[in-house]
């Protein structure tokens, strides 16, 4: 075609489409209304009816992509072809530099090798030698050769390669194999300055001096540290700075037995600590405390145990049943009480290697599942406002009451407060004014009192006082907690905690190491000054239905905002909530309602029967969220509820194989997704949970094909997703006697028999 | 009277010289083509003993090499046993000789118009009846355009020029239907040429590309017309332009070119313009050119 400069553009076959398109819209001109076209003064009007286009539109949508082309002389289109006859081939693709790379973190392995000719690429693989059951294809030809398989579970994974070249010569390698294990979590990046992240070893004897290496950021020389715990510091020696990550020290010996912090500070007066960094053991096992203390009869229980001195093997034991035990320290074991024991009261007991042992007695109570009625209380739920009471001032005091079985509402249900222990004198009574049955959960009204002196007092709370309720257990009414009252003074204002960022605010660790930056202040009148903060660490625990703090810290120095601390969590998956207060110079301390939530995903995590694990995410608009869960074994189920109540839950409860919930993003409830695992049978899983834009990978639309099941989805969530510790939990303990020292407390309930 | 005189002397001396030269130990000249076929390529010699080794025919290690040295190609099969002999003469150069097969260059030569030597075909005969012609895998895909010849009317490669001389050689004549394959693509399904002719000083066309299409090479051919006097392309007349970004500056009468374009130049998606600019076209001198892409009809 002729043309006497470069064309414009018209590709009259594109306009004719716009046409259709337009007549696919109904488009009819402006005279469709109904209404006549006014034409005044023109040489001439035509109107063209218009025909039904629908079979040029079917026509049209059978045209394939094409190369377009206008304006043009000529052109040739030939198909490719292979002259397989006349290269006469017959040898088999030779495969070589084959490799695995597996990336655990993203569950895929990527295949590569070279084949010495051109092939195409056949990778059949499994999770039994010799038996493949699922592959990999790619019908182009190539003499490298990637294969990118996802979707895998931890394991051991067999293949091989079938590479077929352009004359359909196929060769076949032997079994090859590869694992998928588990990816070591990322060291998050430190905040700038001095921070600490680890301690290694945690823990040693008191008879015998420790070498430690402590991991962390902003090391430099003139560093000094020290072990703290209460009003005792214990500064390490021979501190020795291998690099700005890492330093070494000796721990001294003779520290008395129990969980220090670690505290280094720089020789330009930096600081950073390391809550519950170090434990030290010094003879005989100490059993104090057991969370929660009690459970049902038909589900399995994990508990928390508190004391001193469990050795490396320690194991726990109620009555003559040896419980399956984690220790995390010298000072606490967890340890899961099964289902299936018979109601009553067992004794706790924890067992070193050296059969030495500490004991509870009767300190944990098996409920029965069907007949029981029982009231009982913790001590870090009897709270005041103010957190330090001032002497001659309006104190509020109150208590959280539990019910465990029985079969209709209580009404009215009383609670005394006394000031001394159960034999001191009484301060007030407040009555609930109803408890459910069954796992029950209320709060006793604000109770006015004052405490007329300054000072350390012992507050306590007894539930039903009058035994005017029949209870299996009678000996669990009586909640203790130690208060200091403090003398007036002008800062009578308790601080604020205005902001919690546990690892910079990620939504989930893998990693039990996490550091968390306090950002506090003292508002006016008569502002002292921000002087510590105390956190507490809550889990919640579905067997009891109950937010329990699996630890606490000291007061830790609060030296600027924000301020961080180094924190491990208790190695139980699911959410986890720190809760901070602040205190004051003036020992004023803030009510609890500042807290953060992360919720840790280890690479596995095992569940009984019933039992359900709660993990929390915030989804954003315009974010998608993608949960797979994948049975080690057993049968877990995963739910996934929204913040919308009026939507159910979004299910994946199949009988065996993998579990997996997408919500897109144009379904996505803005705010908090509350991600259940069910123990359909006791099982072992591993929960992979993805939130980003909608281009995540195209694998997570693949939904896993449904299996028939005749499992009931539930109806509400297991814990309202609104449901957090409460903000009156989590009684602080006295403030320091002095700036620089640490105090730490232990809830020792007081159990009157 | 003395002008012709003082050329033959020149000449005479100028003959004495090359023959002088031609005998000299060491002389660096070209040889001719029997010296060629002394130097058998190291690959063709690798496959032989590998073939020898693992008793397998010459022949098939001979494609072998063929696989790896091929580019773009053109192949039929007569159908029937061919005799070498009848269309080694066709060959300007053998580059290796059995019983089977014949390996060389081709000079493609037309009714109308012979190509120079630049433009030589490879030319691969078997006796079982294959007859493949093809340029080297480093050749750009636009060397295939019969672009000197185009005029406007069918689209024709050089290639099947050769093929052509092949076949009227062994007696198939005017009777083979050609195959076309990339030896450097194996995954590619398609092969397309598009031709323009100007004999105006611009002319142009229009390509789209879909983006669902993966293209493997990009080529282009320009041919600076066949007809014009020396100074025809002098003052950068003569030029293939792509979006009116210069291409190709055509420096001579008769002259082709070719080469490819880069993915971001001939970009998917987007209309571009290929123009022949040539201001001395008039209606029978003219300049041709076109696009030859190579590209597989699905990602």
């Amino acid at each position: 075609m002729k043309t006497p400069c470069v064309k414009p553009i018209l590709f009259w076959p594109l306009f004719l489409i716009g046409a259709l398109l337009l007549l696919a819209r109904g488009y009819t001109g402006a005279g469709a209304q109904g209404s006549s076209i006014g034409i005044t003064g023109a040489d001439f009007a035509r109107t063209v009816q218009t025909a039904d286009s629908t079979a040029l539109r079917d026509s049209l949508t059978t045209v394939l992509p094409r190369i377009v082309i206008a304006f043009a002389d000529k052109n040739r289109q030939e198909i490719l072809s292979y002259p397989v006859g006349m290269v006469g081939d017959v040898t088999a693709p030779n495969v070589t530099n084959l490799q695995v790379a597996v990336n655990a973190a993203n569950r895929s392995a990527t295949i590569t090798w070279l084949t010495d000719e051109f092939a195409q690429t056949l990778l059949s693989y499994g999770r039994q030698p010799s038996t493949y059951d699922q592959s990999f294809t790619d019908a182009r030809y190539a003499k490298q050769h990637t294969a990118l398989i996802t979707n895998l579970t931890l394991g051991n994974y067999y293949f091989i390669i079938r590479s077929t070249d352009r004359d359909g010569n196929q060769g076949t390698t032997t079994e090859s194999n590869f694992t998928v294990a588990d990816a070591p979590p990322p060291t998050p990046t430190l905040p700038p300055g001095v921070q600490l992240r680890t301690i290694q070893p945690a823990e040693g004897l008191t008879s015998q001096a420790t070498n430690v290496t402590v991991s962390g950021s902003g090391f430099a020389a003139g560093v000094s540290a020290a072990l703290q715990r209460g009003k005792g510091t214990y500064p390490l020696t021979a501190i020795s700075v291998a690099s700005p990550t890492q330093l070494q020290a000796t721990i001294p010996t003779s520290l008395p037995a129990g969980l220090y912090d670690l505290v280094v500070q720089t020789s330009a007066g930096q600081r950073a600590t390391l809550a519950n960094a170090f434990s030290v053991l010094a003879g005989t096992p100490q059993l104090l405390e057991v969370l929660p203390k009690q459970g049902m009869s038909d589900l399995s229980n994990e508990i928390s145990l508190h004391g001193f001195n469990f050795a490396v093997g320690a194991v726990a034991r109620l009555g003559e049943t040896l419980l399956p035990t984690t220790r995390i320290n010298g000072n606490q074991v967890l340890a899961v009480i099964p289902a299936g024991l018979a109601a009553g009261k067992y004794d706790v007991v924890v067992v070193n290697p050296d059969n030495q042992q500490g004991m509870l007695t009767k300190g944990y109570a098996v409920y029965d599942n069907t007949s029981n009625n029982d009231l009982f209380g913790y001590s870090f739920e009897l709270w005041s406002i103010p957190g330090a009471p001032r002497a001659g001032e309006t104190t509020q005091i109150g208590l959280y009451v539990h019910r465990q079985g029985g079969k209709s509402t209580l009404p009215s249900v009383k609670v005394r407060f006394l000031l001394g222990n159960g034999s001191g004198s009484t301060l007030s009574e407040a009555a609930l004014p109803f408890i459910d049955p069954a796992k029950g959960f209320e709060g006793t009204p604000p109770v006015d009192v004052i405490f007329p002196a300054a000072g350390e007092i012992i507050l306590t709370a007894v539930i039903d006082p009058d035994n005017a309720i029949s209870e299996d257990n009678e000996a669990n009414n009586v909640i203790t907690r130690t208060l200091t009252v403090a003398a007036p003074g002008a800062d009578r204002t308790p601080p604020v905690v205005t902001d919690i960022q546990i690892n910079g605010g990620a939504p989930q660790t893998s990693d039990t190491a996490i550091n968390v930056a306090v950002s506090a202040t003292d508002p006016a009148p008569n502002p002292s000054g921000v002087k510590s903060a105390y956190l507490v660490e809550y889990v919640f625990n579905s067997a009891v239905n109950q937010w329990m703090p699996i630890q606490q810290s000291g007061w830790l120095s609060y030296d600027e905002t924000p301020d961080y601390y180094g924190w491990n969590l208790r190695p139980i998956a699911g959410m986890h909530y720190l809760q901070v207060r602040a205190l004051d110079q003036a020992n004023n301390i803030s009510v609890g309602a500042a807290r953060a939530q992360i919720s840790y995903a280890p690479p596995s995590d095992t569940l009984g029967r019933g039992q359900t694990r709660i993990y929390r995410y915030t989804v954003a608009a315009g974010q998608q969220l993608r949960v797979r869960l994948e049975p080690i074994s057993g049968d877990p189920d995963l739910y996934v509820w929204s913040s919308n109540v009026a939507q159910s839950a979004r299910v994946s409860n199949n009988e065996q194989g993998n579990e997996q919930v997408l919500v897109p993003a144009n379904e996505i409830v803005a705010g908090t997704y509350q991600i259940e695992v069910y123990g359909y049978t006791t099982t072992e899983y591993r929960l992979i949970v993805e939130i980003g834009a909608p281009s995540l990978s195209a694998a997570a639309t693949t939904q896993q094909p449904k299996s028939p099941t005749a499992k009931t989805p539930p109806i509400a969530p297991v814990l309202a997703i609104t449901n957090t510790p409460d903000d009156r939990q989590g009684a602080p303990p006295s403030p320091p006697a002095n700036q620089t020292t640490v105090i730490r407390q232990l809830f020792l309930p007081l159990v009157r028999r | 009277m003395t002008k012709p005189i003082t050329r033959i002397t020149y000449g005479g001396l100028l003959l004495l010289c090359l023959l002088l030269l031609s005998f000299t130990p060491g002389a660096t000249r070209t040889q001719p083509s029997a010296a060629i076929r002394l130097r058998v390529p190291a690959f063709v010699s690798v496959a032989q003993a590998q073939a020898d080794a693992l008793v397998v025919p010459s022949a098939v290690a001979a494609i072998n090499a063929l696989v790896d040295e091929a580019g773009i190609a053109a192949y039929f099969n007569r159908g029937g046993s061919i005799n070498l002999s009848q269309v080694k003469g066709i060959y300007r150069t053998v580059e290796q000789e059995t019983n089977q097969h014949l390996i060389g260059s081709v000079q493609v030569k037309a009714t109308s118009y012979t190509y120079p030597e630049t433009e030589d075909v490879h030319l691969y005969v078997n006796t079982n009846g294959w007859v493949m012609a093809y340029y080297l895998n480093a050749d750009p895909v636009g060397k295939i355009f019969d672009a000197a010849q185009f005029d406007g009317g069918s689209v024709n490669t050089k290639l099947e020029i050769v093929l052509g001389r092949a076949a009227t050689a062994i007696g198939v004549g005017s009777g083979f239907t050609p195959t076309f394959y990339d030896f450097r693509y194996p995954n590619a399904t398609h092969l397309l040429i598009i031709g323009e002719k100007t004999n105006q000083p611009v002319d142009a066309f229009q390509v789209n590309l879909p983006s669902s299409f993966t293209f493997l090479e990009r080529g282009w051919s320009h041919w600076t017309n066949p007809q014009g006097g020396t100074t025809h392309c002098t003052f950068n007349r003569c030029k293939l332009k792509l979006n009116d970004v210069d291409v190709n500056t055509g420096t001579k009468p008769d002259d082709g070119k070719y080469g490819t374009l880069t993915a971001a130049q001939l970009a998917a998606g987007q209309t571009h313009t290929i123009s022949l600019h040539d201001e001395f076209t008039s209606a029978t001198i003219y300049s041709t050119g076109g696009l030859v892409l190579i590209y597989r009809e699905m990602p």
